[in-house]
Order: structure tokens, then sequence, then C-alpha cells
């Protein structure tokens, strides 16, 4: 249902009708003790193929947001639009990848692919090519049999990529998918994204905490702060893509980098004093 | 043609015993050879009263000699069919009810006190129930060790749905996997683990309960066969009743271990 619209909208008003949009978004987490505004009037506008960083410290809320989007959980008040359409529960249209790997340890590695794909309407040899080439696409081409217990960090990640891939959906987010993996896999994983991203062209959600992440992967850097969890900055990045080691070194990135990180001092700081206040 | 056939039975039965001695260590067999011939030899010298605790030789002496007459083989034959009819229909109603309760919070709210109230009373209580209700033939016998087998195998699947990890549960709704798919392609294969543990466990319980239901009112099975040669004076067949549960429930538990072993083989 929603990919037909998908369709029929980016075809005649791609510029105006925004993929994802949160409009006036508050949550408040009910505890029995107390209640905490998680969001507080966040809006955002992610255009179809845009690649967006989520970036900010964590319970920033981020999370949170990424969760709405994927329809996993409903906000408080304010509207979550896919296409223009109001969303209320997760569907095909978007792939999400969480921070731990969502494998089935009963599922090989090619089982977890096609897992995304049974019960759509495609027949057997359809999801096993479809499989096929986003396995490849993320560089496990030799691992189809291999089961999640027996893999890295790394690669369990690229299965998810995989999965997300082989989904098709046009929007993939993705909460700190790569926050538990080492500093040289990290890096890798990161370019793998953003070779997908160049290839496919889809709009990808990318939350993360880290600076230097959300700056070598993503067009558009949108900043969040805690208590209430809020939007507070936005950069974008004329950069395009694929992103080249040197744009990892470049001038550019470390000015971008060194006022990123003023700015979330800044924050913390000013967050300090209302607490304290 | 028929050498094909026998070669072929031959090499079925040689992996068959290669498949068992997979499973036993060879070490584990040690011990218990070793206390054989102890208990063998102290039977021969004359330090023990063969009435009391006849020779290992006895034993499976009287155990050959009823084995020639068939009554052995009618005895087995009647406690494991009453085992299987128990466990299967234990197994029939305890895992979709499981399954269901693991899943459905509402369900568990309604039945969560029954259940508990029932649960505590040992199924060797139930025995004179099931013969007041349904007489001293079998169905008193596989009705107690449906009851027995049915606590476990619930409380282990009502367990296994409970501990799939909520990612799994979030991943599978943002891949669109609901209803029905969702029990077949998630709920059920994360449960299984623990479903086999609940069939490991029951299956231990069958034997109890069937050997303690055939030794209060029956006229065949092992618990019978024991017992009445208990009666009788017949203490190298009652011995050896024993001696033959033990190699039965072995048994059973190492076919069980196997399907354990292959269904989660990849989870570790």
């Amino acid at each position: 249902m929603n990919m037909e619209v998908a369709g029929r909208v980016t075809v005649h008003a791609t510029r105006r009708v925004p993929v994802i949009e949160l409009r006036d978004i508050a949550k408040i987490h009910h505890t029995p003790r107390q209640t905490i505004k998680a969001v507080n009037g966040a809006n955002v506008r992610i255009e179809p193929g845009e690649f967006v960083a989520l970036l900010g410290p964590s319970g920033c809320g981020k999370s949170t947001l990424l969760n709405l989007i994927a329809g996993l959980d409903q906000p408080s008040s304010g509207s979550v639009l896919f296409n223009g359409v109001p969303r209320n529960a997760p569907d095909r249209s978007v792939a999400v990848n969480f921070q731990e790997p969502a494998l089935f340890p009963w599922r090989n590695i090619k089982r977890n692919v096609t897992i995304a794909l049974e019960n759509c309407g495609l027949s057997r040899d359809q999801v096993e090519a479809e499989a096929e080439r986003a396995i490849e696409a993320v560089g496990l081409g030799q691992f189809h049999n291999v089961y999640p217990a027996h893999l890295s960090g790394g690669m369990k990640q690229r299965v998810m990529l995989a999965r997300a891939l082989a989904m098709n959906a046009p929007v993939m987010l993705m909460d700190e998918p790569f926050a538990a993996l080492d500093a040289i896999t990290r890096e890798q994983m990161q370019d793998l994204v953003t070779q997908l991203y160049t290839a496919r062209r889809f709009s990808i959600v990318f939350v993360t905490h880290s600076i230097e992440e959300a700056l070598f992967t993503s067009q558009r850097v949108i900043v969040m702060c805690a208590r209430p969890g809020r939007i507070v900055h936005e950069i974008r990045l004329d950069e395009g893509y694929p992103r080249t080691y040197e744009w990892r070194l470049s001038d550019r990135v470390a000015a971008l980098r060194r006022e990123l990180h003023q700015l979330m001092r800044d924050l913390d700081a000013g967050d300090r004093v209302t607490c304290e206040g | 043609m028929a050498d094909s056939v026998e070669e072929q039975v031959v090499a079925l039965r040689s992996n068959g015993l290669a498949a068992l001695s997979r499973t036993i260590d060879a070490r584990a067999v040690i011990v218990p050879c070793a206390l054989l011939l102890v208990w063998e030899t102290s039977v021969r010298l004359g330090l023990v009263d063969p009435l009391f605790l006849p020779a290992p030789s006895a034993m499976f002496r009287a155990l050959w000699e009823i084995a020639l007459t068939g009554e052995l083989w009618v005895n087995i034959g009647v406690s494991l069919w009453r085992i299987a009819c128990g466990y299967t229909i234990a197994a029939a109603l305890a895992i979709p009810l499981g399954l269901a309760l693991g899943y459905s919070a509402t369900l568990r709210a309604y039945l969560d006190g029954l259940l508990e109230l029932l649960r505590p009373v040992p199924p060797i209580a139930l025995i004179p129930v099931s013969i007041l209700w349904l007489g001293i033939d079998n169905a008193s016998k596989v009705a107690i060790i449906a009851y027995a087998c049915f606590w476990p195998l619930m409380l282990n699947v009502v367990l296994g749905v409970e501990e799939i990890p909520p990612l799994l549960q979030r991943a599978a709704r943002t891949m669109g996997i609901t209803g029905f798919h969702y029990f077949i392609k998630v709920m059920f294969p994360a449960a299984l683990p623990k479903i086999i543990v609940g069939l490991r466990i029951s299956a231990g319980l069958a034997f109890v309960v069937v050997v303690a239901a055939e030794m209060v009112a029956a006229s065949s099975g092992l618990g019978y066969m024991i017992l009445d040669a208990e009666r009788t004076f017949r203490s190298g067949l009652m011995f050896g009743g024993i001696v033959l549960l033990s190699i039965l429930g072995f048994l059973l538990n190492s076919a069980l271990v196997r399907v354990e072993r292959r269904i989660v083989q990849h989870r570790a």
C-alpha cells in the first residue's frame, strides 16, 4: 500500500513531498516515579535519496526518533508521515538496522536475508536471487551457509545491511549500527554504507554519537541534545559520493569536526547549568 | 540383490553403533563395568546373600529366561506403548498451550491461577483417581503419564517463548512478519531449544510414572513385572527389571540428546 503511494508520489512530486516528515513530534515516557520528555518539538524533513545523520550524546532522544520513524513506537503528540501519509505501524517500506545485529541464530546467512523476502509475493527463485545479490554486494558471497554464531561483529552488520538491501525499501534506518565495532572495522563499514548508498540512493537516517562518523557518511548532520531531546543544529555537507579517504582527512571535515565538538561541549555545559539550577 | 540389501542392513547397523559410540565416551563405560565385576565377585565369594542382592549374571539369566518365553518383550512393549501414548498426548497439549501462554499475556492472566494450583499436585497422587475414573487398563496409565509429562514441557515452552529476545521480535515486525508467519518463522524456532529441554525432562518423568502406576494396579508392564518378581521371591528378575529400566531410560535420553544436538548445533 505504502509502496504504491511511494511510486506515485515520487514520480509527480519528488521535490515537494519528503519521504519522511516529522511534524512537531513530542514523546513522553511515563514511569511510576516520573515523567520523562524523551523528545520535544522535533521537526524533520528527509528528502527522497537523502543521507541524514542524527548526531547527539546518549539520552538525547535520537533512538526514540528512529523508533518513531520505524513505526515501532507512537509519538505522544505530532505526526510521522511517509510520503505524506501518516505512518502508525512498521512495514516493509522502511528497513531498520539496530545497534545489535538482529540475526536469527537458527538460520544461516542466506536464510537470514531471505526471511525479509519470504511471503511478499516473490517466487522462490526470485527470493534466492535477490538474497544472493544483496549478500554479494556486502562482500559475504562465500559465506551463504555460515550461521550467525560463527560470524564476527562486522560480518553480522554486513548481513544486516544485506537484508536491508534485499528488502529494497526506499528508507533505511540505522541505529548506531557500528558502535560496538573496533575502529578499523568501523571505518570499513562506513565505506561500505557510502558505497551502497552511492549505488542505490535510498534515503538513510543514520543515528550516531560519533561526530566523525556523521561527517564521513552523511549529506546532512542534525545535532540533538538531551533533557529534553531536541534538535539544536543542522549542517549541510556539499561533498558528493562516493566518499574518499581524502574526504576523511580534508580541512573541511577537520573544521566541521572542531565546530561540532565545540557545539556539543557548549551544549553539555549549558545542560549542566540547567540541571544544577 | 539380496546381498546388497544385507550390506545395507549391515551398514545401517554399523552406522547406528558408530553413532551410539559417538554419544558415549568410552571412559564413561569403565566405572559401571568395574562395579558389575566387583558385584559379581562378591556374590560368588559368598559375601552377599543372593536373595537380597543376586549376582549380575543371575539377573541377566533371569531376563534371558523370560526373554525366551516372550514375557519380557510383552512387558517392555506394554510399558513403552503406555509411555509413547502419554508422552504424545502431553506434547500435543503442552506445546500449543505453552506457545499460546507465552505469546498472550491475557491468556496467561486468566489461566495462571488454575495452572499454579494444579502444578504442585504430584502425578503419583493422582493414580487412585485415574484408576477410579479409567479402570486398571492402559487408559489410566496413559492419563497419568500425560499429566506428569505435561507440566515440565509446558513450563519450558512458555519460558522459551518469553525468552525470545525483544530485538528479534522488533526486527520481525519491521520485516512485516506477523501473525501465522511470526509463529512459524520466529516464535517456534526461537523456543525450540527450550521445548527440547522440556521433552527430555518429560521423558525421564514418563519412566518414573509408568513404573509407579504399573506397581499400583496392573497386570502387565515393567513395573508390574518387578513387583511380581518381588512377591514371588525371584530377586534375579526383580533386579533385572530395574537394570532394564536404567538401560531403556539411558537409550531414550541418548536419543533425545542427539536430536537436541542436531537442532541446536548452530546456536552455540
